[in-house]
């Protein structure tokens, strides 16, 4: 009886957390991408 | 967005309120006369299925600030709604059965509810794929946005709709009707949880249009170098 | 005035069109059919059970063959760079979608009647004493279903896998037109009361009309560049 009941929780406590945390590495991601264009920018000569 | 609420505090706040919801759900919540423990989903899919639902109404004013102003952020928003309040569906479709199999003995019925919940997870989905899948970039937030109304339409519909078909085809209903016998205590849990779950849901979409928004930036810039 | 002499030139080029390259209608027919004949095995009914099999059978294979059409509707255009052309003349969009709406509505329409009558043969089924309200309920659900399938056709078109991408688009939508239809049908078919006959007919024009008037409203947004 409490099997569902643990797997309904720990399902749902899976998705959110796991897509908040795929969330958080994509955006860390970008920002890293971010950084480093800008950084190549600022080193490079103006035309 | 809000400088007066940074995503941090955001954060702390959810883990605040979903403690607290917890607190309630397994602690102060009484235990249901029939259905006994399992019934303690119940919070969860109830909240769950009502952000689902608010969610794609989001989807829908966002397509339409696309479509009405050419609002990146009304897209943004709209893209954001959808992925999060896809998650809350899946979340209603997997709580649901697992509550209704100890609860009542089976897994699934095609009552009013389900079968609009159901459709409403295919929207979802038809939404993201489009998304994912059109081939010129510089058409898809149109393109997704006039889906994104035409599905809210049909949500309505369905909403509406499914509730007289299943006055002329009857089948099991599962939940009995949420109304139903609930101790007080049960209805400040239920309120307690679902503004966790409305919480949760903010965050998320905010964060993802955080992303969204560095991600643009990111081609932007890409373009500028390609110049 | 310009808008009618627009949607009459689409319109006449879809069906001119067709009748050069044959490659819609035929499949859809021939599709519609084996729906039909595969049903039939796969429910073996006796007869009467027909009663309660055929509406949704009929849909369903209404249904399928529509996506046929749809598809096809805009995918010539994309090969041939037609829509563009189309679009850089200063036509109202709007005039494209009814167009190509009342093409989609033929070659929907002669494939539903290419079932029908197979339907009757192989089920040894009448329709003749409720052919007033069927075809009623076929008017107005085709043109729901068809008006939806006309708009999401365009998207797909716009998508990688478009085959796919268009049933996904479709069938959660259209559901409510194929399952009042299917209801309507059924009422109908049985010989129910006249007033319940009619509610259904009214419930699938309703539901049909306000597709057809949100599609025909959004259309323009699909073809601009």
């Amino acid at each position: 009886m409490n099997t569902y009941l643990f797997l309904a929780y720990s399902i749902v406590w899976v998705i959110f957390v796991g897509y908040a945390w795929t969330l958080s590495r994509r955006h860390a991601r970008l920002r890293k991408e971010l950084e480093d264009l800008k950084a190549r920018i600022g080193k490079a000569p103006k035309p | 967005m809000k400088k007066l609420f940074p995503p941090a505090v955001h954060l702390a706040v959810l883990a605040v309120w979903l403690t607290l919801a917890l607190y309630l759900i397994f602690l102060y919540a009484p235990r249901e006369a029939t259905m006994g423990e399992v019934q303690r989903i119940f919070y969860i899919h109830f909240s769950s299925a009502c952000t689902a639902l608010l969610a794609y109404f989001f989807v829908f004013l966002g397509s339409m600030g696309y479509l009405w102003k050419r609002s990146r952020r009304a897209d943004d928003f709209a893209y954001a709604s959808a992925e999060v309040g896809f998650l809350f569906c899946c979340a209603v479709l997997v709580t649901g059965p697992l509550w209704a199999k100890p609860a009542w003995g089976i897994w699934w019925t095609w009552d009013a509810r389900l079968t609009s919940t159901f459709i409403l997870w295919l929207l979802y989905i038809a939404y993201l794929m489009l998304r994912s899948y059109v081939i010129n970039p510089g058409r898809v937030e149109i393109l997704a946005s006039v889906v994104g109304v035409i599905g809210f339409v049909d949500a309505v519909i369905d909403y509406m709709a499914i509730r007289w078909w299943r006055t002329q085809h009857p089948q099991p209903v599962l939940g009995g009707g949420s109304g139903s016998g609930l101790d007080p205590r049960m209805w400040v849990t239920v309120f307690v949880t679902w503004g966790a779950f409305l919480c949760l849901f903010s965050y998320l979409v905010r964060q993802r249009m955080a992303m969204a928004e560095a991600r643009r930036e990111l081609v932007e810039l890409r373009r500028e170098l390609a110049a | 005035m310009r808008s009618l002499s627009v949607i009459w030139a689409v319109f006449v080029k879809d069906l001119r069109v067709e009748w050069r390259s044959r490659e819609t209608l035929a499949p859809m027919c021939v599709f519609g059919l084996l729906v039909v004949f595969l049903f039939n095995f796969a429910f073996e009914t006796a007869h009467e059970e027909t009663l309660r099999l055929l509406p949704g059978l009929l849909w369903i294979a209404f249904a399928f063959s529509g996506i046929l059409a749809f598809n096809r509707s805009f995918a010539a255009e994309r090969e041939n760079a037609c829509l563009e052309g189309m679009l850089l003349a200063p036509i109202d969009p709007s005039a494209i979608f009814v167009g190509k709406l009342l093409a989609n509505l033929v070659f929907l329409g002669v494939t539903e009647a290419v079932i029908v009558f197979a339907s009757a043969v192989w089920y040894n089924f009448s329709f003749l004493p409720s052919l007033g309200a069927f075809a009623l309920i076929l008017f107005f659900g085709t043109l729901g279903y068809v008006a939806l399938g006309t708009i999401f056709g365009g998207v797909a078109a716009n998508t990688r896998m478009r085959e796919v991408m268009l049933p996904v688009l479709q069938f959660p939508v259209a559901f409510w037109v194929l399952i009042l239809g299917t209801d309507a049908t059924s009422d109908a078919l049985r010989g129910a009361a006249r007033g319940d006959v009619a509610r259904g007919v009214f419930r699938v024009a309703g539901v049909s009309l306000i597709f057809a008037v949100v599609s025909f409203l959004l259309f323009e947004y699909v073809l601009e560049e």
